[in-house]
């Protein structure tokens, strides 16, 4: 299937819909289902309900519109805003309402999208299971009691329960891709510099990309096209060709000619049995559709979490030291500045934030720098020469995306450390800077989503694409839908 | 690296001094334990030979220059109108020194 | 000669100088780079450090440096790393200040400082880097601190100086060299009392002849040439009580306190600094191509030094004149543009900028006065070619800072062009002799230096205009026959 984004804006250009409709059909699905999910931070409704009804009237003009116009999305609310409000998943930006937009949300303004409000996550996207939002943790569509995945758990369960058609994310270590597996949509995490930052709440600045979910590949090629390309604001971001019409990817093609390297390191002990079966199954298809299966090696994987949890919170002490009381966000008193600050810090940042900027501190602190973050650094040139050298025989890696289907809620919120471990698979993407994506690929036995990466070389998101379409044209596991989504209206 | 000891007490009041995290007591003990184990973990990096590596830090790519001109106008009033706290136009916190 | 010499004591003092750069706008962001606006009016969600922003370079700060490190000498490399370097403080915004650490853009190099006997001595430096200024924060009366954020992100070169310097008015040699030279870039206006000129000033002491330094202190809070040298006179005094008590010097930073000319400890707890430098990761490398490395050196316009030389030896200006000429780059520039409408009497149009201009014109306004260049040059060649007088010129030249434009037309529309005409001076002479009886016998008698009262007499009649040499040659003369008359 194309998809329900691609379908909607067929349908807005034939004038058999309106923006209107599809806006109240949305915000109808949030106002039935999401007291049980807990996607949305924010709702703006009614803003909501006059960008369509502008969008209509600009159509029924016949005014040239953007190629989103009148598609109602939502934003994690890790991107500023101008109207809305804007907290991070934290308690520190409680009530903050910036003084202007991500250029990605100006981007998806520009192109006529519909912003339906801001999407839960967790505490300035530290978290893998979105237990670490301020706001209560996000429950997923395919077993309530279950986690969504994290950072971006609200945007992947939002999209999965039909909430929005498409959503924006980001992604450090897996913050896309992770809870788009973990719920059964399609996530992709652009190649670093492909998407601004600019207006984006930075936790790694090095590592962090914001990129879409939705529920099939190509609703995300239309998603990824609307944000991409260079921005004066963001001197990181990469003047690089974008490729146009990825939506349009030809249907039930094959993949002859596509070599897609598998390293044994990403499939070894501690892959869950529905994951592994999932997983195997799929390069079975992939081999089926015409591609050819290679062994590649990427030895320093095994690095790849330390490596990352060290550089990860080194940038993150960093980043979140503006958070400080003075010139927005919740303040704490104390008798001196110093008990301000204090005060307003431990307060306001969860116990995850505060785990990480203790980490990251320590990581650059005076005597632990060469041990820690410089070390840290070196391992991750290693871990990206591996990539390199891979991607220099196949077209794209094929990978889990997390090692378990949906884990439950509290299950394990005690032990931080497994919490990380669980990024193994997603993490050699963030390190290298290149492209990855996750695209459903069955279910197992608790009939809970697995998702297969795809991670392809540098600008390169249109091979990940292309291969991703041509699996799912093959396999339909997008068209399957949480029972939860049955009794909607 | 293997040898170093775990984070007491101390070392994680010097680093929440560091970070101006007012942690409470309790914070401190589990902050203690549970950084010691991330810290145990990532030792494992000192295997690694990494004479003559250059570290990854930024993006590749050269140097972008702001065009002049590039500016985000705020309205009157707007630098402020977040703040907790301000007086006569400017942001007001407390006393330096207690 | 500080207290620290009379002792057998020998002064260390290395400066570091933070200079903000008169560009058009901000380090990473838009926002105008001016000073004395209402607080917080110069800033943007980029300088305010809102959630979400991030910094992009300003080339014009990266070729402003370049300029510098051409001028001084210093190697620019073409790979060089920002870091962010960590403190907490409210007029910080984002709690790290965008700096370079340990790849820098400038490094080496020398200020060239005059010494008294006229030589010139090169000063060492460490390393020139380019970083962002912070906020401005004061403290109300309820010792609340408020805080301004015009000023944060403007961009600041640090020039770090080697431990170089010995004595006090060494230090401020040092520091007037380096301010002339950033001028006359004119990459930053120097100001001291605007805070655009800062200065930070490392000192310590060890026996005279002894190799390795003493423990130092840091100076800060230093805002007047004036200011520097009294404190690092004072502190090299007070390490020197210090050591000569058998006590030790304390490794610290301190304020200077003009008022009371003292330094003292910063107040509360010394914090072990810890400013966790790494490298910045919202900013590439900053790559410059050996091209562009060139064309800053190429670029320079003549420094102070080289101008001040060219003046004496081609110009056979004094050394004295010279210094005055070049001290600010207007000034040298007005100076050669007048010199240009008269290029044979450089000495003459030297004088009339020193002695007359600048006596009623402030150098600062000389270029924008109502004198140009090219109008004084002029009123110098009119008296070289005694279209003239001296005293004439200096009417002329009221009206010309009355704006009254060419000395050319001037003296056309005043008629005030110099009587050269032998008969009419003659005449004139001899009437004011007929006139005067009384003084013409106290001549006869001796009393010779009646004869300047006939000369201003003579000078009076004629408004002036009449040619003095003329005039006292004539009056010579029939003075003369008068008095041999029988």
């Amino acid at each position: 299937m194309s998809g329900p984004l691609c379908e909607a804006r067929e349908a807005l250009v034939r004038g058999e819909r309106t923006s209107v409709e599809l806006t109240r059909a949305c915000l109808a699905r949030i106002e039935a289902t999401d007291e049980r999910i807990n996607a949305w931070l924010h709702v703006d409704a009614a803003g909501a309900l006059a960008q369509a009804a502008e969008i209509d009237a600009r159509r029924a003009r016949g005014e040239h519109l953007g190629p989103l116009a009148g598609v109602p999305v939502g934003l994690k609310d890790i991107f500023l805003t101008r109207d809305l409000p804007t907290t991070c998943g934290s308690r520190i930006l409680e009530g903050y309402r910036p003084p202007y937009d991500a250029t990605v949300v100006a981007r998806l303004r520009a192109a006529g999208a519909v912003i339906l409000g801001k999407q839960n996550m967790d505490a300035f996207a530290m978290g893998s299971s979105n237990e670490n939002s301020a706001f209560g943790a996000v429950h997923n569509p395919w077993g309530l009691d279950r986690t969504p995945g994290g950072s971006s758990g609200g945007s992947a369960a939002a999209v999965a329960a039909g909430h929005c058609l498409g959503a924006l994310g980001t992604d450090t270590g897996g913050s896309i891709r992770q809870p788009a597996a973990l719920c059964g949509v399609v996530g992709l995490k652009p190649t670093y510099g492909r998407v601004s930052r600019f207006g984006v709440i930075a936790f790694a600045s090095s590592l962090d990309q914001p990129g879409p979910l939705a529920r099939t590949v190509r609703d995300v090629a239309a998603l990824f096209e609307a944000c991409a390309g260079p921005d004066p604001h963001d001197a990181t971001s990469a003047d690089v060709p974008l490729p146009v019409g990825l939506e349009a990817m030809p249907r039930d093609a094959d993949l002859a000619g596509v070599r897609l390297g598998v390293p044994a390191e990403y499939f070894g002990e501690g892959l869950e049995p529905g994951v592994a079966a999932a997983t195997q199954a799929a390069l079975d298809r992939l081999r089926a559709l015409g591609a050819e299966l290679v062994d590649v090696h990427l030895p320093h994987a095994r690095y790849g979490v330390a490596a990352y949890y060290l550089v990860a919170t080194a940038e993150a002490s960093s980043n979140l030291a503006r958070f400080d009381g003075v010139r927005y966000g919740q303040r704490r008193p104390g008798a001196d500045l110093a008990a301000m600050y204090g005060a307003t810090r431990d307060a306001g940042f969860g116990l995850e934030v505060k785990r990480r900027i203790m980490l990251g501190t320590y990581a650059l602190s005076a005597g632990y720098y060469d041990a820690y973050y410089r070390k840290a650094s070196q391992a991750r040139t290693l871990v990206r020469r591996d990539f390199d050298d891979a991607l220099d025989t196949v077209d794209a890696i094929v990978t889990p995306v997390s090692p378990t289907t949906a884990f439950r809620l509290g299950e394990r919120v005690d032990d931080p450390l497994a919490m990380y471990l669980a990024d193994v698979f997603t993490i050699g993407c963030n390190l290298a800077g290149l492209p990855g994506l996750s695209v459903p690929c069955g279910f197992d036995e608790a009939g809970l989503p697995v998702g297969l990466q795809l991670i392809g070389r540098a600008f390169d998101e249109a091979t990940l694409l292309r291969v991703a379409a041509s699996y799912e044209d093959a396999t339909g596991w997008c068209g399957r839908r949480p029972a939860l989504c049955e009794e909607a209206p | 690296m293997s040898d170093r000891a775990p984070l007491d007490a101390a070392a994680v009041r010097h680093i929440a001094q560091l970070a101006r995290l007012g942690l409470t007591d309790d914070e401190v003990r589990l902050l203690a334990g549970q950084l010691t184990d991330v810290l145990r973990y990532v030792e494992q990096l000192a295997e690694l030979d990494t004479t003559d590596v250059e570290p990854t830090h930024a993006a590749p790519g050269g140097t972008a220059w702001r065009p002049s001109g590039l500016r985000l106008e705020l309205a009157p009033g707007e630098a402020l109108a977040a703040a907790p706290a301000t007086t006569d136009g400017q942001f007001r916190v407390p006393k330096v020194i207690g | 000669m500080s207290a620290a010499d009379a002792t057998g004591w020998e002064t260390v003092i290395g400066l570091e100088v933070h200079c903000q750069l008169a560009t058009a706008e901000k380090l990473f962001c838009g926002c105008p780079n001016r000073f004395g606006q209402p607080p917080n009016l110069d800033t943007c969600p980029i300088c305010l450090g809102l959630p979400g922003v991030l910094p992009v370079l300003n080339r014009q700060a990266v070729d402003f440096a370049l300029a510098v490190g051409a001028a001084l000498g210093c190697t620019a490399h073409p790979q060089s790393v920002f870091a962010r370097k960590h403190y907490f403080y409210p007029d910080l915004p984002k709690g790290y200040q965008i700096t370079q650490y340990d790849r820098p853009l400038l490094t080496g190099g020398a200020v060239p400082v005059d010494a008294e006997d006229g030589s010139v001595r090169a000063v060492p430096l460490t390393r020139i880097h380019l970083e962002e200024d912070a906020g401005k924060s004061t403290h109300d009366a309820t010792d609340a601190t408020l805080v301004d954020l015009n000023r944060a992100g403007v961009p600041l070169i640090e020039i770090v100086g080697e431990p170089a310097l010995r004595t006090p008015e060494e230090a401020g040699d040092y520091l007037r060299a380096l301010r002339a030279i950033v001028r006359y870039l004119g990459v930053s206006d120097g100001n001291m009392d605007e805070g655009s000129f800062r200065c930070d000033a490392n000192v310590s002491v060890r026996r005279r002849g002894a190799t390795t330094l003493g423990t130092r202190t840091e100076i800060k809070n230093l805002n007047t040439f004036k200011g520097v040298q009294r404190a690092i006179a004072y502190e090299a005094a007070r390490h020197v009580d210090l050591l000569e008590a058998g006590q030790s010097v304390t490794q610290e930073t301190r304020l200077w306190d003009d008022a009371a000319g003292r330094t003292r400890g910063m107040r509360g707890k010394e914090e072990a600094h810890d400013y966790r430098y790494f490298p910045e990761p919202d900013l590439p490398v900053v790559e410059l191509s050996a091209a562009e490395l060139r064309a800053a050196a190429e670029g320079l316009p003549e420094l102070p030094a080289a101008r001040r030389a060219r003046f004496v030896d081609a110009l056979e200006l004094t050394p004295y004149d010279a210094g005055v000429l070049t001290a600010e780059r207007a000034l040298a520039d007005y100076f050669e543009a007048a010199l240009a409408a008269h290029p044979s009497n450089a000495k003459g149009v030297c004088n009339w900028i020193t002695s007359e201009l600048l006596a009623r014109v402030p150098a600062g306004d000389i270029a924008t006065g109502p004198v140009a260049p090219v109008d004084l040059g002029r009123l110098v060649a009119l008296i070289d070619d005694e279209t003239i007088s001296g005293r004439i010129a200096k009417q002329v030249f009221d009206h010309m800072l009355a704006g009254e434009g060419a000395p050319d037309a001037i003296i056309e529309a005043r008629g005030l062009r110099q009587v050269t005409d032998t008969a009419a001076i003659e005449a004139a002479c001899r009437a004011i002799i007929a006139e005067h009886p009384d003084q013409l016998a106290q001549f006869r008698e001796g009393k010779t230096r009646v004869k300047g009262f006939f000369v201003g007499q003579v000078m009076k009649a004629t408004r002036g205009k009449a040619n003095p040499q003329q005039v006292n040659a004539l009056l010579d003369r029939l003075l003369a026959e008068d008095a041999s008359d029988p």
